[in-house]
C-alpha cells in the first residue's frame, strides 16, 4: 500500500508544459458535433484568465482540453453524449474541480442518477443552454452567486 | 486518502486561493464509467527528444544537468505503465518562457523548460533537464518560490488526474513556501521533496534525482448509468 501524492496548483505558467490535446477533434471523429461557448468565472465575478479546462466522455479519442483567454472566455469543441466530465485547473486552485456538463435540451438528462445527487435547486448549474443550432452557452462559476457544482468523486 | 494530503482549495497564505475556491460543499458521486475509463493519449505523439530538456535546442542549456526519474504507483502499490508525464519549469535563472512572467532574469535560448515521457510497462519514468532556479512572486512581501518542477500525470482514469510540483532536498525556501505549506500534513508534504539519488547520477555528466509518484486508485467497478 502507498500514500498518494498531494496536488499542487499548476500555477500561472502552465501553458509550457500542457500542450497536449489542445488541438481540434478530427474531422473524421465520429459523432454529432456541438460548439459550448462559456466563461470561467471567479468569486468577485471577474473571469478568469490563465485557466485550463478538461473535459472527457467516453465517444471520445482522449481527454480534450481548452484554455480561457484573456477575459475568462473558453470554446469546447466536442461531440454530443449524455454528458460530458469536465475538470478545472488554474492558478489558485489547489486541487482540480471536478464537474459535469448536460445538456438541457436533453430530455433523459433529468433522470440521469448522478444529476438526482445533486440538490434539485442546484442542478441549474450543470446544464448546458441551447443557443444556436448546434451550440451552447455553459458558464463554470467557481464560487459565488451560481456556484457551480462541483464533484467528489 | 489520508487526511491531510491535499490542500485546501481555501488557503489565505496563498492569495491567489481567495476568490478561486468554491463555497458550497463538493457532492459526492460515485465513480461511473466516465469516471472510469482511461483516456490515454496516442504514443506517437510523444517525440524521441520530449523527455530531455537539454536537447531541443541547438545547443545545451545553462545550468546544472540532472537526472530525474522514479516509479508512477497506485495506492495498491501496483506500477501504473504507459501513462502521460508533462512537466515544465523555469530555467538555472529561474525565469519561465512565458509571457506573463516578467521577472528581470535572463531567459536562455536553448531552453524551452517543458517535457513529456510515458511511462514503462514497470511504471518507471526518466527526464533530462537542468536545475530550476528559485523566483520571486507577489503573493507577499519578499516572497520567493523554492525550486521545483511541474509535473502533471493521468494515471488510468479520468479520476486519477494528479498535478503536482517535484521539490529539492535541503532547500530553505520550502519552509516559507506557501503553496509547498498548503499541504497540511508533513508527511504528505515530504512526498513532493525528491531524493538525491547517487545511482541515478551519469559519472562525468549529470547529477541524479529520484522522484516516485503515487496516484489515487480508481473503483473496480462502476455505478451503473447512461452509456
Amino acid at each position: 500500500v502507498s500514500t498518494v501524492t498531494p496536488f499542487q496548483t499548476v500555477g500561472p505558467f502552465w501553458s509550457i508544459g500542457l500542450r497536449l490535446g489542445l488541438e481540434p477533434l478530427a474531422s473524421s471523429h465520429p459523432g454529432v458535433r456541438v460548439v459550448i461557448r462559456g466563461r470561467l468565472i471567479d468569486g468577485a465575478g471577474a473571469g478568469i484568465p490563465d485557466g485550463i479546462l478538461e473535459w472527457w466522455h467516453p465517444g471520445l479519442p482522449a481527454i480534450q482540453r481548452s484554455t480561457t483567454e484573456d477575459r475568462g472566455n473558453f470554446v469546447i469543441e466536442t461531440t454530443r453524449a449524455p454528458h460530458l466530465a469536465v475538470r478545472v485547473l488554474g492558478r489558485g486552485i489547489q486541487t482540480p474541480y471536478l464537474t459535469r456538463l448536460y445538456f438541457a435540451d436533453d430530455p433523459d438528462a433529468a433522470s440521469d442518477a448522478v444529476l438526482q445527487l445533486v440538490p434539485e435547486h442546484r442542478r441549474h448549474t450543470l446544464l448546458a443552454q441551447p443557443t444556436t443550432a448546434g451550440e451552447y452557452s455553459f458558464n463554470v462559476v467557481v464560487q459565488g452567486e451560481n456556484e457551480t457544482v462541483f464533484f467528489e468523486v | 486518502v489520508e487526511p491531510g494530503t491535499h490542500p485546501d482549495p481555501n488557503s489565505p497564505p496563498y492569495k491567489a486561493t481567495e476568490l478561486r475556491h468554491p463555497k458550497q460543499p463538493l457532492v459526492i458521486i460515485p465513480q461511473t464509467l466516465t469516471e472510469l475509463s482511461a483516456p490515454v493519449y496516442g504514443h506517437d505523439r510523444i517525440g524521441p527528444l520530449d523527455h530531455d530538456l537539454t536537447a531541443q535546442h541547438g545547443a545545451p542549456p545553462v545550468g546544472q544537468r540532472m537526472v530525474v526519474s522514479g516509479r508512477v504507483l497506485d495506492e495498491d502499490g501496483r506500477p501504473v505503465p504507459e501513462t502521460l508525464i508533462e512537466v515544465w519549469q523555469a530555467n538555472a535563472a529561474g525565469r519561465y518562457r512565458h509571457k506573463v512572467d516578467r521577472w528581470d532574469a535572463p531567459l536562455d535560448p536553448n531552453f524551452s523548460g517543458a517535457g513529456r515521457t510515458l511511462t514503462d510497462k514497470d511504471g518507471w519514468y526518466k527526464f533530462v533537464t537542468i536545475q530550476p532556479g528559485a523566483y520571486p512572486w507577489r503573493n507577499h512581501d519578499n516572497a520567493w518560490r523554492p525550486a521545483h518542477i511541474h509535473f502533471s500525470l493521468f494515471g488510468q482514469a479520468f479520476a486519477t488526474r494528479l498535478v503536482t510540483q517535484m521539490y529539492f532536498p535541503g532547500d530553505p525556501l520550502l519552509a516559507l513556501d506557501p503553496i509547498f505549506n498548503t499541504v497540511p500534513d508533513e508527511r504528505a508534504r515530504s512526498r513532493m521533496v525528491s531524493a538525491f539519488d547517487l545511482s541515478l547520477t551519469t559519472p562525468e555528466w549529470a547529477l541524479g534525482y529520484r522522484f516516485d509518484i503515487v496516484l489515487r486508485g480508481a473503483a473496480e467497478t462502476p455505478m451503473e448509468s447512461r452509456p
